[in-house]
């Protein structure tokens, strides 16, 4: 395809809907918010703040909902994973890069859990993570936490946590750019990324033209895991304590942010930055709904508003191309036990 | 069962008229001026090759979907159906391919699916039901209960119950779409017995088959149809195959097996299976020589094409050992066969062939994907070039390589699968085709048909299964036929013919209890 | 294999001799009495079954094979054991509190789960009866009496149902996002209009809803919900509505081509569910006396948890009312034996958890060997 043929792609994309989108919402914030504030440094810097850490939600998420999964616990997993790192920090004398690595740790084996129940006992992805998820990861928080939160004084986490680079950027914004980053060339130019893409679309007939459908699913749970205690430590850093809430509710947003950005399940289409977009919306929207002095408890109306919005603009789209339903394949089975 | 019905149907027979039927869909115009009339008594055969408009006329004689232009007259009255419900008030059942039972609930819930028998509170009169469906199963001569739940029946009773269903409402109209394909001889004479009953009760039977043989038997009269048109009506007294294999093709496609060039340069063993079991199947050995074309022949659910997953490492093997290529191999996946050269093209090619909402450039690339790489990066133009090579080389039909699987006719989706185990970076040496000419028109099978053989000439070792035994008669060096699971015998290309084969293919095996 | 009737029936005699004569504590003296009988008629049991008439051997197979059954000997295991730990358990006072965290999550399920057999879910269940608690305690606050009252909630229950009708079978998404999207919002909500805060329900006569004590023992919420756990079994498996449910949860095209509508079907049974999640809310507000953010807690997780236990399938077209029910009584026991047995809440949270995975473990295995020996068919 030569250039002009890729540029044309482009436009019709939904990614370029989305640009369009994020341009029109930004203009309506920047001119009804008070002083213009919306587009000041402070705000936006607030944005991305919010951002960083939905972000590796929303990368985890956006993996999965490819694969034709869907994660509810990392958000759950992140909570757990904070407790645990302030736990750890405040009650022992491992250096903070250990404490790092056994957060890690402890997060991939919620993954696998969630990979396990998925792949070998064929549950629905759903209830295994949701199961696992608001129901195991959240008593360990609980267990962990002893009931309140445990502060971290630890010097290198409350580095990364609140340290501004010319105080405006959080250390934190980088990590996630560079996670996104990375994972977006993952997914779209390797092969483990097109493997993504091929076993969600059809995973037996994937595992029949060679791909190792299984495989994929057991890391990208564990990835999700990881990421979830990534996004989990981060939180914990920046609030300078593990508590018992942390990101629980993180996985709905970033599923918002993922469909929105055109991530579909299992219809091998989607792309990280598509997401990235996504997430700007959402989380230029909440931003601007609050500057405009909206109560905070309007974020969560504004979130399930949102989705619904999303969900119905792909919907309108696809009625024009031709059909499908929205949000998953119809046919969800809850024990793929024939396979 | 006393035929007071008969007497009944008498004097007033059903005419069942399709006038100037036209439909169209985005993009193919899939009925135009379609008019024909079927009498009571009278078994009409819908034929024609995929694409034809078979499936698009049942599908408005149901209602489900409503003709662009024309309509449908029953008994001089013009009809309009908005939904399937109503035309099977008005007296119509069609019984699709794909089975619509509810696997969870009892035969007889299914076969009452519409008509519940529900008392004036709303309740079930379940043992209204129980009896009702008794004497149905009795009539059928089945071997279930009413209250069995049809999701553990055999495909082939699922089938059956189908088929019941559509009997109990006493349809003035019954279409059958394919309907003995999951089907044992044991049930297809059930369902021609059914059939010819219906017949005799002034009945309209529609028939839409691909098979020749059933045809002839059960047939009176055939349309055929050819890119949404009307081609011609014969009677099925008065034709022959080959007339009809014209109309449908609408060219002489002479005997579309003499036309191929055979391999007779066989190399030495590619191939030895000695005593494959599993689950499915026990017992198999056998050898299969480079260039050497193997028939797996049998009825549907023998075996065949578990040996082939077996084989391709796809199904999990008891015991036994296969050699390949000289050495011994034990394959845990898939992966493990394809990267010793085994290739597999399954048997449901929609749902385990093909990605059918990605591009054919993905489909084809996708056991390559490793040797596609520049750095940690897929080169796209090089992925590109191998679709487009296979493009070429089998004349797939597409504007581009990026056009969707699932927008292809059958025919090219096959060759997308053969395209995939072929490309230049593939280098496969053993080729299982599982029911490859499934649900293809004749004018693609013979070009699949010509691909075989060139396989075959190159040096490709190839086990082909089929239902259709003249297809296996005519492509296969050599035949091996299974029931139930064992190889019950082997023929040679000069010494097989079909009743050999089907008595192969229904011989009991000792030992095993049926 | 054999060896095991006579083996069985000795222990069994065995178990009753120590329980009556050896001078044991009380707990352990009855329950080697009743692990004694229950032994005794195992044996009894097995010994007896190959003589019977093959009929009857099938009709005992049937039974014992059904879901409902092993939830039951589930529920006196539980018991048991619970009650082993801590004889407190089988108290008056327990047992009322089991009555009633049973209520919430029961009722939740029918609702949940009649959707759950069409083939559907209804994530949104839980908030939309937290959001009814609230605007009863709001309405009540204005002096009307209860009973107009509760009806005009019951009627926000109906537009929360038409609502996820709309969604799903006009926008055409999936249930399960579009009642997730419901649920946050309502969640948000409650939040804005309470501002974190309880509203506390002055009247009198509409507590008796909440703690009303049927024949002095049954607390009135747990009697509501058994009739309506009666009722809608019988609806499911006897009337032709019911059946068509599991149909269109079944296959749902198939149904189609039946006549059956299955849209309105669907409209139904989401209206029923925001009723009766209203009139959990509405309850659980009356015995609480407060409505809040916080009153139905988790609920709706808990009976989806309820549900599927129960044996209803997230794939549609299968579960028994029956079946939900005792699920319902034996995750209320479960929890509450957690918190008799001394164990933090914390860890209550997670055995939740695992009874749930271990439910699905269950069904699993269950379909694996049904499917096995369906194989050698």
């Amino acid at each position: 395809m030569n250039n002009n043929e890729k540029l044309k792609k482009f436009f019709r994309s939904k990614n370029s809907t989305l640009i369009i989108l994020l341009a029109i919402m930004t203009l309506f914030f920047w001119i009804f918010s008070p002083n213009h504030s919306f587009l000041s440094i402070r705000n936006l810097t607030s944005i991305a703040n919010s951002m960083t850490i939905t972000a590796f939600f929303v990368i985890a998420e956006a993996l999965l909902i490819l694969m034709g999964e869907l994660d509810l616990s990392p958000g759950y997993i992140g909570t757990a994973s904070g407790a645990l790192m302030a736990s750890l920090l405040a009650n022992t004398a491992l250096p903070w890069f250990v404490v790092v690595v056994i957060c890690l740790i402890f997060g991939i084996c919620f993954g696998l859990l969630n990979g396990l129940l998925v792949n070998k006992f064929k549950f629905q992805s759903f209830i295994a993570t949701l199961a696992v998820g608001s129901f195991v990861a959240k008593g360990f928080s609980y267990i962990v936490c002893n009931g309140k939160a445990v502060g971290i004084k630890n010097p290198a986490i409350v580095w990364i946590g609140t340290k501004k680079i010319a105080s405006i950027f959080p250390v934190a914004i980088f990590f996630s750019i560079i996670a996104m980053v990375i994972y977006g060339i993952i997914l779209a130019k390797t092969k483990f990324g097109n493997s993504i893409y091929i076993c969600g679309a059809n995973r037996e007939a994937s595992r029949l033209a060679g791909l190792k459908p299984k495989k994929v699913s057991y890391i990208l749970f564990a990835n999700s895991g990881m990421l979830g205690a990534i996004g989990g430590m981060l939180y914990a850093a920046r609030l300078l304590s593990g508590n018992l809430d942390g990101t629980n509710s993180y996985a709905f947003p970033a599923i918002t942010a993922a469909v929105l950005g055109g991530v579909t399940f299992g219809g091998g289409s989607g792309s990280i930055f598509g997401c990235f977009l996504g997430l700007l919306i959402i989380s230029g929207f909440n931003n601007g709904l609050l500057i405009m002095g909206l109560s905070p408890y309007w974020i969560n109306v504004a979130s399930g508003l949102l989705l619904l919005l999303a969900l119905s603009a792909d919907y309108l789209a696809n009625r024009r191309a031709g059909g499908g339903k929205i949000g998953k394949p119809r046919r969800l089975k809850l024990t793929r036990v024939e396979e | 069962m006393t035929d007071n019905l008969s007497l009944q149907n008498q004097g007033t027979e059903k005419l069942l008229e399709f006038v100037n039927i036209s439909k169209e869909f985005p993009g193919v115009k899939a009925l135009s001026n379609v008019s024909f009339s079927v009498r009571g008594g009278r078994v009409c055969a819908l034929m024609g090759e995929n694409g034809a408009g078979k499936s698009t006329l049942l599908k408005i004689l149901s209602g489900d979907i409503q003709p662009d232009e024309g309509c449908v007259r029953l008994n001089g009255k013009e009809q309009h159906f908005s939904s399937p419900y109503q035309s099977i008030r008005a007296g119509i059942s069609v019984i699709y391919q794909e089975r619509q039972l509810m696997n969870m609930l009892s035969v007889m819930e299914n076969i009452f699916l519409d008509d519940l028998h529900e008392n004036k509170f709303g309740f079930v009169q379940r043992s209204v039901l129980r009896k009702k469906t008794q004497e149905l199963i009795d009539e059928f001569e089945m071997p279930f209960h009413p209250e069995d739940i049809v999701g553990h029946l055999s495909v082939a009773h699922q089938q059956m119950v189908e088929i019941m269903k559509a009997y109990r409402r006493d349809s003035d109209i019954i279409a059958f779409d394919e309907p003995t394909a999951p089907l044992t001889d044991k049930e297809i004479n059930v369902l021609f017995n059914l059939i010819r009953k219906l017949k005799e009760r002034g009945k309209i039977v529609l028939y839409v088959s691909h098979r020749m043989g059933e045809i002839f038997q059960i047939t009176d009269d055939i349309v055929v149809l050819k890119d949404g048109q009307l081609v011609t009506t014969f009677k099925t007294s008065e034709t022959t195959e080959q007339e009809l294999v014209k109309a449908m093709v609408g060219r002489d496609i002479g005997d579309t097996y003499s036309n191929l060039v055979r391999n007779d340069k066989l190399g030495d063993v590619l191939l030895s299976v000695r005593n494959l079991e599993n689950d499915a199947i026990h017992g198999i050995s056998f050898d299969l020589r480079r260039g050497e074309i193997l028939g797996l022949a049998g009825l549907v659910g023998a075996g065949r094409t578990e040996i082939a997953r077996a084989i391709f490492g796809a199904d999990p093997i008891k015991s036994g050992k296969i050699i390949f290529d000289g050495k011994e191999v034990h394959f845990k996946s898939p992966v493990d066969a394809i990267a010793s050269g085994i290739a597999l093209c399954p048997e449901d090619r929609k749902e385990q062939g093909l990605l059918l909402g990605q591009s054919i450039r993905t489909n084809i690339s996708i056991p390559v994907l490793s040797k596609l790489l520049k750095g940690w990066f897929i080169d796209r133009r090089q992925e590109a070039e191998l679709a487009e090579q296979a493009v070429k080389r089998y004349s797939i039909r597409t504007p581009s390589i990026e056009k969707k699987a699932g927008e292809l006719s059958g025919g090219n989706q096959q060759k997308i699968i053969l395209g995939r185990w072929t490309s230049s970076k593939m280098d496969t040496k053993l080729l299982i085709l599982d029911e490859p000419t499934k649900g293809i028109d004749v004018g693609s099978k013979a070009e699949v048909y010509h691909i075989i053989m060139e396989y075959a000439r190159q040096g490709i070792g190839i086990i082909f299964i089929s239902s259709e035994l003249t297809e296996v008669l005519n492509i296969s060096d050599r035949i091996i036929v299974i029931h139930d699971g064992h190889i019950t015998g082997e023929l040679t290309r000069e010494e097989a013919t079909e009743e050999k084969v089907l008595a192969l293919a229904m011989k009991e095996v000792e030992g095993v209890k049926l | 294999m054999k060896i095991i009737k006579p083996v069985l029936v000795i222990l069994g005699l065995a178990g009753i001799l120590v329980g009556a004569i050896a001078n044991l504590a009380q707990r352990l003296a009855i329950s080697f009495i009743v692990f004694g009988i229950v032994a005794l008629l195992l044996g009894i049991v097995l010994f007896l079954l190959p003589k019977l008439s093959k009929e009857t051997q099938r009709r005992f197979k049937r039974v014992t094979e059904k879901k409902e059954f092993i939830l039951f000997l589930f529920l006196i295991v539980v018991f048991y054991v619970f009650w082993a730990i801590n004889p407190n358990f089988l108290s008056m006072n327990n047992i009322k509190g089991i009555m009633n965290s049973a209520f919430a999550m029961g009722l939740l399920a029918i609702g949940i789960g009649c959707l759950m057999i069409a083939g559907e879910i209804d994530l949104s269940a839980g908030n939309t009866g937290m959001i009814a608690s609230i605007l009863i305690a709001m309405i009540l606050r204005t002096g009307m009496p209860w009973v107009p009252a509760l009806l005009i909630v019951l009627i926000f229950g109906v537009v929360t149902g038409l609502i996820n009708a709309f969604l799903v079978n006009v926008m055409h998404f999936t249930s399960f996002i579009s009642t997730l999207a419901i649920s946050t919002i309502f969640g948000g909500l409650g939040l804005i209009i309470t501002q974190a805060q309880n509203i506390a329900i002055g009247n009198k006569s509409f507590f008796k809803l909440g703690s009303h004590m049927v024949f002095g023992i049954i607390p009135l919420p747990f009697l509501i919900m058994i009739v309506f756990f009666v009722i809608y079994g019988i609806i499911l498996s006897y009337t032709g509505f019911g059946r068509r449910i599991y149909m269109v949860g079944s296959n749902r095209n198939a149904a189609r081509l039946a006549g059956i509508n299955a849209k309105k079907l669907t409209t139904i049974l989401f209206i029923n569910g925001g009723i009766i999640s209203c009139l959990t809310g509405i309850v659980i507000a009356a015995r609480m006396h407060q409505g809040s953010t916080t009153t139905m807690g988790d609920a709706e997780m808990d009976a989806i948890t309820v549900a599927v236990l129960g044996g209803i399938a997230f794939t549609g077209g299968s579960g028994k009312m029956s079946g939900v029910a005792i699920a319902s009584l034996l995750i209320a026991t479960f929890q509450n034996g957690l918190v008799v047995a001394g164990l933090s809440s914390y860890y209550q949270i997670i055995s939740k958890g695992i009874l749930l995975i271990a439910a699905l473990l269950l069904d699993y295995s269950r379909e694996r060997s049904r499917q096995k020996s369906l194989k050698l068919h």
